[in-house]
């Protein structure tokens, strides 16, 4: 139960994003609750100081939770830890869950979502949240079992290396997806296939150049005036 | 109906930028639960779809804010999903005025988060309290302003349906902008160029055989 009281205590830890102290007010939010869950002294000038600036990626968080506890008595005292590990996982964290694992996801939600849109969705949320909520339910007692020494963990797992396998699957995946996507609507004619190709070679080379949104509004616009043109 | 439509657009507002982080707020997610809640699945999928491509590759990293794509996926999948998007004219129309409505929405999350400071600093709230109401006005903006931007585009969409009528069904150019969108996403992935181009088209080919 405890478990599942810190899982969704994480979900909201964020509430209080801002700019003065970013998620500092969620960690001691947290900080607080599994002090008083476990029956830890911490002093009150302590906690108050864990309301200052803290950032980390949100599906990290209870693993420093976890340090944070373990180094309390240590001679760094455990702010220095968490200082450590709340910008090594944020880029950790902001690498992996947003720039690959959930480009996969979508791929691979898309992939099926093409046969079956609910099947596809739900792809989307269990693919991703299975390895978000277990990050968030084992995160603290791994956190703890380690402490300072859980750089190690993650190298045995070789983290670091689980986004570059994810991009490789899902340039892959997303081949496999723009021609499916073109056959299942039965786009099969030569002029489809060239327009495809078009659309596709000018996304690749627009892409170094010109920011996302202007690119797609001279496509929206591109394609109207072919529509226009075309008498479609 | 309504209710869950209304709800669904605090949820994913929550999830956006300041709790949950589940990916209720992403465009393919908000589009498929618009199209089951009115029925029109086949075509709120596409709209998901492309939204999410034009989404994935504006990453959220520290205090930078990303495009609302929660947004613009919310109001076109509603006007689709309730009819009143059906010519490609009035989807190209309607994408392209919200891809700019999009930007003042989504800079309503620095007020948000501007809020989350003053009580914060001027306040002597617990640190729960203060959690709490910064969730409850991430829902209550995506109450708001989500359905404001779909009366706004049935205001837009009633006014050009008695002046223009365009084309027929949308889904071919929804599916060829999401080819276009395809190569940043392709320019996103992190993998040795030559090693990518010839995975990319090996992808291609099997897509090919499978179809």
């Amino acid at each position: 139960m405890k478990k599942i009281l810190r899982l969704l205590r994480a979900l909201f830890y964020t509430g209080n994003t801002n700019v003065e102290n970013m998620q500092g007010s969620g960690f001691q939010w947290l900080v607080k609750s599994v002090a008083k869950s476990e029956n830890i002294d911490i002093s009150d000038s302590q906690l108050t100081k864990e309301r200052e600036y803290f950032n980390t990626n949100p599906a990290f968080i209870n693993f420093i939770v976890g340090i944070w506890i373990k180094e309390l008595p240590s001679a760094e005292g455990p702010d220095y830890w968490k200082r450590v590990y709340s910008s090594a996982f944020a880029a950790v964290g902001d690498s992996l869950f947003y720039h690959s694992y959930r480009v996969f996801c979508f791929l691979v939600a898309a992939l099926l979502g093409l046969y079956s849109p609910v099947i596809g969705l739900l792809t989307y949320l269990i693919l991703y949240n299975v390895l978000y909520f277990l990050f968030l339910y084992k995160g603290y007692d791994i956190g703890f079992k380690y402490g300072k020494n859980i750089i190690g963990w993650f190298n045995m797992l070789r983290i670091n290396e689980w986004g570059q396998w994810l991009d490789i699957a899902s340039v892959f995946l997303l081949g496999i997806l723009l021609l499916m996507l073109a056959g299942i609507n039965n786009f099969y004619s030569y002029w489809h296939y060239s327009l495809g190709s078009l659309m596709l070679f000018a996304g690749i080379v627009f892409a170094k150049l010109l920011n996302a949104t202007i690119f797609f509004i001279i496509g929206i616009i591109s394609l109207a005036l072919i529509l226009f043109l075309g008498g479609l | 109906m309504t209710i869950p439509l209304i709800l669904l657009g605090g949820i994913a507002s929550l999830d956006r930028f300041l709790a949950l982080h589940m990916l209720l707020s992403r465009p393919f997610v908000i589009s498929i639960i618009v199209g089951l809640l009115t029925s029109n699945l086949t075509y709120t999928f596409y709209v998901g779809l492309l939204i999410e491509f034009y989404g994935i590759i504006d990453v959220q990293v520290g205090t930078r804010l990303t495009r609302e794509d929660t947004f613009l996926a919310y109001v076109l999948s509603l006007l689709v999903g309730l009819g009143y998007i059906t010519d490609t004219f009035m989807f190209l129309l309607i994408l392209l005025i919200f891809l700019i409505i999009m930007y003042p929405v989504g800079y309503t999350e620095v007020f948000v988060r501007d809020l989350n400071k003053f009580f914060l600093k001027r306040t002597k709230l617990t640190s729960s309290k203060i959690i709490l109401i910064g969730s409850l006005m991430g829902i209550v903006r995506g109450i708001i302003l989500y359905p404001l931007g779909f009366f706004i585009g049935v205001e837009i969409v009633s006014y050009f349906q008695n002046h223009v009528h365009w084309g027929g069904n949308f889904k071919f150019y929804s599916v060829f902008l999401t080819i276009l969108l395809s190569g940043y996403v392709l320019r996103l992935l992190v993998v040795k160029s030559s090693y990518k181009y010839i995975l990319f088209l090996i992808g291609l080919f099997l897509g090919w055989l499978i179809v």
